[in-house]
């Protein structure tokens, strides 16, 4: 009921050209692909772009069903937004049906909102598949270590990340546990019966005491082996390769002609 | 017909008025069966049959329901409290069934008197004040309230200290001619209170000899990673250095067929 969708982002450990990537590299080309999903003109800028995505998607296919699997319900909400953008968006009247309204500038709008999120979604959810929570995290710290010297802590919150995305999984396991447990002694907790003030306290307090306990218990265990906020060194070393220069010359050649297609023709 | 049934690879059955125990190691998936058993898990295999009939079976223009009468103490399930007082907790269920207010407090109140626990001393108090035992016999009302006919118990007992895990023990006798218990557990001696066992082993169900006759097959629950009184792993330790025990099957006998191995090969 609750979590397969988070459950079909978490990493899956696999020998795809994705998962031979620097993580870092990933990153980039996830920055490369947002950057040009908003600068990409209609039409031929965000096929350009929409190319860019497919040619991320070859380096693993056998993600991709999966990856389907979690953009299938996202379509239907894309479509429905789409409808009230085209609605509510002034301009030049497609047709009047009795008071509502299409136009030409919000069908035009919807559809690059449209395009723009699914491509972003598609992407992003491709880096978290085929990426280690805790390589993310790192690599998000060497892009934006920089920030440490205008005293952003962002070693802090990047472990604060990395610690929370590793115990997603965990955290669906529990809510599913608790779910179970008083579905066990009689309560209803379908969608509708959550939304009742007393069910929620049965799926919302056991759960958060578990997260609690297991925060205490992780703080206590970090202390434990001395873990600190200053310099820290890594266990694992990240190389650039050669695949990773040919993976960031194809994404940087997509992107300039995404620009050029949407800024120059 | 049994009251409920599993007909896969897991086979069992349980009937009114028993108290049956599946014995299994950690990881044998004693919990997955037990969630198949109170409708809460689809079975890998096979089906449920409640009253001889499934009741998720879908039907023509009918919706599924799982059946009320079937509940689960799960594992830890002190874990899962959470309303403001022990009146409250416990009388989750029952309100889910729309019961009038009389027989829910007459509910309530039945329960925590079954586990033995003073209702005018806990009822307004917060669940989270009392001890971990306690807490536990808090869960144990919550279902008892369902007045259910089948109660199924994944480990009742575990993570509580020896001394908490005997009274509570003692709880779960008089539930028997309340509702028929299936009884998850990975101890032996726990299992053997029960009228009927079952050995869950490699993804399938053995019916084995019940009460003290089950230690007769000590070697078999010892290869399946079920927890056996200590004198039972020495016993295996001395049968893999070579020596020969005669047949014992209570803790006692085979206290003294040990003893007597040795002073066999102390005289020789």
């Amino acid at each position: 009921m609750i979590g397969e969708t988070p459950r079909l982002l978490t990493f899956q450990a696999g020998d795809s050209v994705l998962h031979r990537l620097d993580p870092r590299t990933k990153l980039l080309a996830t920055f490369a692909v947002v950057a040009a999903a908003l600068m990409a003109s209609l039409p031929l800028g965000m096929i350009v772009a929409y190319a860019m995505g497919a040619c991320i998607g070859l380096g693993a296919v056998h993600l991709l069903p999966q990856l389907w699997r979690v953009l299938r319900p996202l379509l239907v909400l894309i479509a429905l937004f789409g409808v009230l953008i085209t609605i509510v968006t002034p301009g030049h009247a497609i047709i009047h049906i009795a008071f509502i309204v299409p136009t030409t500038d919000g069908l035009l709008l919807a559809i690059r909102l449209g395009l723009q999120s699914l491509l972003i979604i598609y992407t992003t959810s491709l880096l978290s598949i085929s990426t280690p929570p805790l390589a993310i995290a790192d690599s998000l710290q060497w892009a934006f270590g920089w920030l440490e010297r205008v005293r952003v802590p962002v070693r802090d919150v990047i472990a604060m990340v990395a610690i929370g995305l590793t115990f997603v999984p965990l955290l669906i396991e529990e809510a599913q546990k608790v779910i179970a447990a008083q579905r066990a002694r009689g309560a209803d907790l379908t969608m509708n019966a959550l939304l009742e003030e007393d069910s929620m306290g049965a799926l919302m307090i056991p759960l958060l005491l578990a997260n609690l306990r297991r925060g205490e218990e992780l703080a206590e265990s970090m202390e434990a082996r001395l873990y600190n906020t200053g310099r820290r060194t890594a266990l694992h070393q990240y190389h650039f390769r050669r695949i990773d220069a040919y993976a960031a010359a194809i994404v940087l050649a997509f992107l300039v002609a995404v620009a050029v297609v949407s800024f120059v023709l | 017909m049994s009251l409920l049934e599993h007909t896969g690879r897991q086979a069992l059955s349980v009937d009114a008025g028993e108290i049956v125990s599946v014995l299994g190691a950690p990881g044998s998936g004693k919990s997955h069966l037990a969630l198949e058993l109170a409708f809460l898990a689809r079975p890998r295999d096979g089906e449920v049959l409640f009253r001889g009939a499934n009741p998720l079976a879908r039907g023509r223009g009918r919706q599924t329901q799982r059946p009320r009468q079937v509940t689960m103490l799960v594992q830890n399930a002190e874990e899962q409290l959470f309303a403001r007082t022990v009146f409250d907790d416990v009388a989750f269920g029952p309100r889910h069934l729309l019961l009038d207010d009389a027989e829910i407090e007459r509910r309530v109140l039945e329960a925590l008197v079954a586990v033995r626990l003073d209702p005018a001393v806990v009822r307004d108090r917060s669940p989270f004040a009392l001890s971990g035992g306690e807490r536990r016999r808090v869960a144990l009302a919550g279902v008892l309230a369902m007045e259910p006919e089948v109660l199924i118990l994944d480990e009742p007992t575990s993570n509580l200290d020896p001394r908490t895990r005997a009274d509570f023990i003692e709880l779960l006798h008089p539930l028997r001619g309340r509702a028929a218990i299936v009884w998850f557990t990975a101890n032996a001696v726990e299992a053997s209170q029960a009228s009927r066992i079952y050995v869950l082993q490699d993804g399938e169900t053995h019916e084995v000899k019940s009460g003290g006759e089950l230690m007769h097959d000590w070697r078999r629950l010892a290869a399946a990673g079920i927890d056996l009184p200590a004198v039972y792993e020495l016993a295996g330790a001395l049968e893999r250095r070579g020596a020969t025990l005669t047949e014992a099957a209570s803790p006692s006998e085979m206290r003294e067929a040990i003893v007597r191995d040795w002073r066999v090969r102390r005289d020789r």
